[in-house]
């Protein structure tokens, strides 16, 4: 503060008078320090001030104006017939080296300065022009329109207030210029203050100016941006989705003030917005910098530097960084167009996502498993972890399930880049590596099984490599952060698929087997070890609670490849055994091994082993096949390793290779991400438009084991599976253990199956059954034919009856009332005084009690129109327990990261 | 080395794997459809199906309903009218027990086909229509096949002969007729596609089809859905009405000429190749066996005219090399002056027929200990009497015990072997049937003689 007074009182056009405008009794304090004048406030200031004086010249305190800044100032806004003129600012320490000339922004108050980071000033900016607003730290403004306006908005950070001076100013019909001629040396990390106080004035700048018309499109757009750069800030190195939730939540709070001001702004209005966007950048300032960011480090990522040259593939095998990643977005964009509007297929396994995000989450951590009758059976950690990030994703099912597709693939394509580039691989082998890890033959074999999650892992699979292969960092806090990277990624692979967590340590095992001497290897195992460790407790509660030898030992176990992929695949192994120099040799046999081990995993259903192990084998297969094609091209393009017959050997492997890659257009193609077609949801769509609410009721499904989805029981050898109308959802996909409601209604099918009635609609309408579809040839669809209430529907996709018993409903009122689904609990009307039937198979924990078993289900109060299953609170405690692991492996991950030299 | 020593573990897990055997395939499910009733009443509920009924200006019809033990009934009876809600009656019955529900006190519109079903078992339904000059019914049926069996059939002068194709089901059924005479294939051209709507019924006229006939077997082929047909054959007043059956190797009718009809036997052979029947006619001092042997040729209906096995009551056991279908159908005998113009002097001692009275039944395809007869001594206005046939080698002792409110005093009687017994039967309005209990296998009918009518009835077996 006393060198900018002391500067302002050298000014060769000399002041009227000083004074200290705001800051408190720090201010006061200073002005009496200084001798000069103090002025709570603009509009104080603005009260007593003499007739005479005509301007007002706004300085930041730290500001140290050139002795001839006011009288450019002056001169210049005179000259223009400006009504607020700004200085060019400088480095104090370096006054060469520009910090602001004026300030352009986008519509929603992004600063732009325009500036190259340390740009030096030639003069190249120095003309008298119009701009959006000028920095604060010198500003000279004309005292009627200081009037008007009333000054800089004291609740605003420095540089949002400056933009919305600014903008208030010209809103008024005033010019903004830019005086190039008057300096100022100003540190640049004055200029603004923490960003989420600059995001809450900006926001709070758009309220104030704008139209309501354009607030209607600008304040939701500024919503969006912010929170996707909240999303892709992390992989950039970045945190910023608390900023965002703080800069909205201000402004939230304090609405009334900006109403307020708004007014103040808009009463004096001169101008339409359009005079706003004048100077303003088209599109987003902040989302153009971020795929400026995401470009540079794609290509600090990628190797292939050479950007001049463009050799053809067939020689070379050299592409520019650049294309060679926008291909690679374009291949996962391709494969998987047909999940974006639409989610995942309706098939086996592939089931939407739960409605509510937050009720899956509640319904893993210790609630209640809505799969057939529902059971205590705990769901898999993908349900949970798809539902928070559901929650993230405006509870969008659709949304949730194309992202994360969307992602696995552009992990896992980018990943085994990274991993290939590990042992020096290029861009474009590495490229293909990841298309055939996606969407190669045992990709597709797992997307084929709708081993949705298993899919979902494969795209994180290279990064539980690569993280403990990558170079050790100096420093214990870094060395610590990659350890808590390996767990949580590795913690993120076993969630989404809980056998694939002994992938990593197991395949690191193998390659410090194959290098014994190398210690880094080692290391690289120790690492993923570590990391091994760390993830277990993030599968609680569900490793606690679930009965894991039926989980690896449900279903069977045997994948068929067919022919000619094997042939292709081994031919490239053996080509390259023969042919591959030093290292890409020893890592053609560990991914040989990695690919056999599971193949012979993907086989074993005579070990007893199920579709969980052969989802296994099939990752790991996908991982062998896809380092034998890295290694394979990358040999073939060692054009000074690889020569004479070894190089057509090598020939022979890359051609195997690429016969494994060309297969990926069985995934292009349809664009489902290798996943089969839908088949259910033409089969059962029918029930949403039915009368009432469909989702009162359940579907019974028969037909062979493999039309239907997730798992089935059986009655007397014929497959049947009870599901949710209209459409089950993906925590349904597994049974779990019989209970009570599952024993009772597989007595129910067999007294129509041995002919004892002839109303099998009363007999499965107390389980909620409104319909039975067949999905395939069995023998109960007999069953159900010649029943006298059941009534075949015509025009339905597939063979259908409707229930025309009374009430086919889940749950329901003494008074007949049906309650509707809610999560896995439901609601309806209160009914005082009155009990309700819940439709699940029994539990004491349903609420609100008293709770009564009725027959097979469960009887509780009616009064506040809510039942609901009361969650375990230890496996509860347990999720959250898990999460926060999670996170502080994440935040200890990220913590090491910004400590790495 | 590694190399080395890396392929060959690779080249013996990739072995290995390739050797690894399929799985087991899942084992086919225990059943290809829903276990069909048994055509005998067993210990368990049931439904059974009545297509023959009709209850409205002119006709009366009832249920006979008899049960074993307690069970709740309930009777429906669709409405011809689209989309209207069927006509039903339902009541607990306490067993063993039997009564008589009148349709008419639940629905009187016509034709009411409808179905009776039962809680628990054994327990059983017929259905009988009257009039003032008709009698007719027979048991109900419990088993719904998709291939049906009627023989019996005659189109010729004087007589009309109707099918009902009766679906209770919600499900339309699509229906095929194929009918065969004295000259072959009867060519029904335009039943070869019949729709039968859910939850309804179609009569169609065969006179009108294929007239003069002298015989006329149907077989009734569902392509989709079900239906239970029944036949009912026409003189003008009387009518005979019998349901359809499945083949069998072996038909025993106990009840064959009662009231003095003139009974003929008429199978029909649906197999792939002729078949010879021998027949035993059981009369009340034993059975004259093989009393007619003939060879069945495959498709044609064979008629056995067996009014000259004489005025005593007497009844059939059939024995085939080959599954048929069979029927007694007995139609009027001469009048008295008739009679007389043709020397005969015979007196009747039964009421003397008016009409031109019919009869008919399916009979039994198999002999039991234990039946359940619905029915006997129910009507007031007619001579009921129960038929016992026994075609064993050793003799039958047979307790009746009625059955309805209270308790009623059983009798029992003796059997000989080859021979069959008429029990009458009088009426009694607490009663509402019999169970018929034996030391050795028999067959049981019944048969009412009234002014307006006379009908046989099969009774049926309990599955033991």
């Amino acid at each position: 503060m006393p060198e900018t007074i002391e500067r302002l009182q050298r000014q060769v056009y000399g002041p009227a008078t000083i004074v200290v405008v705001g800051a408190g009794g720090e201010g006061r304090r200073a002005a009496d320090r200084e001798r000069v004048d103090w002025a709570v406030s603009i509009p104080s200031l603005l009260n007593g001030l003499e007739p005479s004086v005509t301007h007002l010249w706004l300085v930041s305190a730290g500001a140290l104006p050139r002795p001839d800044a006011l009288q450019a100032l002056v001169v210049e806004s005179e000259r223009a017939g400006a009504a607020v003129a700004g200085s060019k600012l400088v480095r104090p320490e370096d006054p060469e080296r520009l910090v602001s000339v004026g300030i352009a922004t986008d519509v929603f108050g992004v600063p732009y300065s325009g500036l190259d980071p340390d740009e030096i000033d030639h003069g190249q900016y120095d003309v008298v022009r119009d701009v959006a607003a000028s920095a604060g730290a010198s500003m000279l403004i004309r005292r009627d329109l200081a009037c008007g306006v009333g000054g800089p908005d004291p609740a605003l950070a420095p540089q949002a207030a400056a933009i919305d001076l600014c903008q208030r100013a010209r809103l008024r019909g005033a010019r903004v210029v830019v005086v190039p001629s008057s300096e100022v040396l100003f540190p640049e990390r004055a200029t603004k203050a923490e960003p989420w106080r600059e995001e809450a004035g900006r926001i709070r700048g758009m309220l104030k100016a704008y139209s309501l018309l354009t607030l209607l499109w600008a304040i939701p757009l500024a919503f969006l941006i912010g929170f996707l750069e909240a999303l892709v800030a992390p992989f950039l190195g970045r945190w910023t989705l608390f900023s965002w939730i703080r800069a909205w939540a201000w402004n939230l709070l304090r609405l009334p003030s900006t109403i307020r001001g708004r007014i103040g702004a808009r009463a004096g209005k001169a101008v339409g917005d359009a005079e706003l966007f004048r100077f303003q950048l088209r599109g987003s300032a902040k989302l153009k910098a971020l795929a400026e960011e995401i470009g540079d480090k794609l290509r600090a990522r990628l190797s292939g530097e050479d950007r001049l040259s463009l050799l053809s593939f067939g020689r070379d095998l050299r592409q520019p960084a650049f294309i060679v990643g926008a291909s690679a977005i374009v291949f996962v964009l391709i494969a998987t167009r047909a999940v974006w509007g639409n989610g995942w297929p309706v098939v086996g396994f592939s089931l939407p996502l739960p409605e509510s995000g937050r009720a899956a989450v509640g319904a893993y951590a210790g609630g209640w498993n809505p799969a057939g009758f529902g059971s205590t059976s705990p769901l898999l950690p993908f349900i949970g972890f798809a539902g928070l990030v559901q929650v993230a994703l405006f509870d969008s099912p659709a949304l949730t399930s194309a992202v994360l597709t969307v992602a696995a693939f552009l992990s896992g394509v980018w990943g085994m880049t990274r991993l290939a580039r590990t042992w020096g691989i290029e861009a474009v082998p590495g490229m293909l590596a990841g298309a055939v890890l996606m969407a190669g033959p045992a990709a597709r074999a797992i997307a084929a099984g709708t081993g949705v999650s298993t899919l979902l892992a494969l795209g994180v699979l290279p990064w539980t490599l690569r993280v403990p292969l990558a170079r050790w960092p100096s420093g214990w806090i870094a060395r610590l952060g990659r350890i808590a990277a390996a767990g949580w990624v590795i913690a993120l692979l076993a969630v989404l698929d809980p056998p694939l967590i002994v992938v990593p340590a197991g395949l690191l095992l193998l390659w410090t087997l194959l290098n014994p001497r190398e210690g880094a290897v080692w290391r690289a195992f120790g690492v993923a070890a570590a990391g091994t460790g760390l993830a277990i407790p993030v599968l609680f509660p569900w490793l606690a609670a679930a009965d894991l030898e039926a989980y690896l030992t449900a279903g069977s176990a045997y994948w068929e490849p067919g022919v000619v992929l094997p042939w292709a695949i081994m031919i490239a192994v053996v080509g390259i055994l023969v042919s591959a120099p030093g290292l890409l040799g020893e890592l053609a046999v560990w991914a040989g091994l990695a690919g056999v081990a599971g193949a012979f995993l993907a086989r074993s259903s005579d070990l007893g082993l199920g579709r969980e192990i052969e989802l296994l084998g099939l990752a790991l297969v996908s991982l062998g096949s896809s380092l034998v094609v890295a290694v394979s091209l990358e040999a073939v393009r060692r054009v000074d390793l690889v020569a004479g017959w070894r190089r057509l050997v090598g020939g022979l492997a890359a051609l195997g290779a690429l016969a494994v890659v060309v297969t990926v257009a069985l995934v292009l193609i349809p664009g489902r991400a290798g996943l089969p077609q839908d088949s259910l949801s033409s089969a059962l769509g029918f029930t949403a438009v039915s009368e009432g609410d469909p989702g009162t009721s359940r579907i019974l499904l028969i037909g062979p084991a493999d039309t239907l989805p997730g798992t089935s029981r059986q009655v007397r050898g014929a497959d049947y599976r009870v599901v949710s109308a209209p459409l089950p959802e993906m925590w349904e996909a597994r049974l779990g253990e019989p209970l009570l409601g599952d024993d009772m209604f597989e007595e129910a099918l067999e007294i129509l199956i041995d002919g004892e009635t002839r109303r099998a609609g009363a007999a499965l309408a107390p389980f909620g059954i409104r319909w039975i579809i067949v999905t395939g040839e069995t023998p109960l669809e007999a069953v159900f034919e010649a029943q006298f209430d059941l009534t075949p529907l015509q025009g339905a996709n597939k063979t259908s009856f409707l229930v025309e018993a009374d009430d086919p409903v889940r749950v329901l009122t003494e008074g007949g009332e049906a309650w509707s689904r809610d999560g896995t609990g439901y609601q309806g009307e209160p009914a005082p005084g009155e009990r309700v039937f819940v439709g699940e198979s029994a539990s004491g924990r349903w609420e609100p009690g008293p709770w009564v078993q009725a027959g097979w289900g469960n009887q509780v109060a009616a009064d506040a129109g809510v039942a609901y299953f009361r969650p375990y609170r230890s496996r509860r405690t347990q999720a959250v327990a898990a999460l926060g692991v999670f996170a502080v492996l994440a935040l200890a991950s990220g913590w090491g990261r910004r400590h790495r030299p | 080395m590694k190399r080395i020593l890396g392929a060959t573990v690779i080249a013996v897990l990739l072995a290995l794997t390739v050797v690894m055997p399929e799985p087991e395939p899942p084992p086919l499910p225990s059943f290809t459809g829903p276990v069909d009733q048994d055509v005998t009443a067993s210990a368990r509920s049931s439904v059974w199906y009545c297509p023959w009924v009709s209850s409205g200006a002119l006709r009366d019809s009832s249920f006979l309903l008899a049960s074993a033990v307690p069970v709740d009934v309930s009777l429906t009876m669709p409405s011809p009218i689209p989309n209207e809600e069927p006509d039903q009656g339902s009541f607990v019955m306490t067993g063993p027990g039997a009564q008589v529900a009148d349709v008419a006190e639940i629905v009187r519109r016509g034709d009411t086909p409808g179905f009776v079903e039962f809680s628990d078992g054994p327990a059983t339904a017929a259905a009988m229509v009257s009039a003032d000059n008709l009698l007719t019914g027979d048991r109900c049926i419990a088993s719904v096949p998709k291939v049906w069996y009627l023989p019996g059939g005659t189109t010729r002068d004087g007589r009309t002969l109707v099918i009902r194709l009766f679906n209770p089901f919600p499900e339309d059924a699509k229906v095929s007729v194929d009918g065969t005479s004295e000259f072959g294939e009867a060519g029904l051209a335009e039943l070869s596609s019949i729709d039968v709507p859910g939850r309804s019924w179609v009569d169609k006229d065969l006179t009108a089809i294929v007239p003069f006939l002298d015989d006329l077997a149907l077989t009734v082929t569902t392509s989709e859905g079900l239906v239970i047909p029944a036949m009912a054959l026409s003189g003008g007043d009387d009518e005979g009405s019998w349901p359809g059956t499945a083949p069998a190797t072996t038909w025993e009718f106990p009840v064959v000429n009662d009231g003095n009809l003139v009974p003929a036997l008429v199978v029909s052979n649906p197999g792939p190749s002729d078949v010879t029947v021998e027949i035993d006619v059981n009369t009340t001092s034993g059975a004259v066996v093989a009393a007619i042997v003939a060879d069945v040729p495959r498709g044609i209906p064979h008629r056995f005219t067996l009014e000259d096995y004489g005025d005593e009551p007497f009844g059939l056991t059939l024995r085939a090399t080959g599954a048929v279908a069979a029927t007694v159908v007995a139609e009027e005998a001469p009048t008295v002056d008739e009679a007389e113009e043709a020397g005969e002097t015979e007196e009747a001692d039964a009421p003397a027929p008016a009409g031109d009275r019919i009869a008919a039944t399916v009979g039994t395809s198999q002999a039991a200990r234990s039946w359940l007869a619905p029915g006997p001594g129910t009507l007031a206005d007619a001579e009921t009497t129960i038929w016992l046939l026994n075609s064993g080698e050793a003799p039958a002792t047979v307790t009746l015990q009625p059955l309805g409110e209270g308790a009623h005093p059983a009798e029992k009687m003796l059997v000989e072997p080859g021979s069959v017994l008429g029990a009458p039967v009088k009426y009694d309005s607490s009663i509402g049937g019999y169970r018929i209990e034996s030391s050795t296998p028999i067959s049981v009918g019944w048969s009412a003689i009234a002014e307006r009518g006379i009908a046989y009835f099969s009774a049926v077996a309990v599955d033991e």
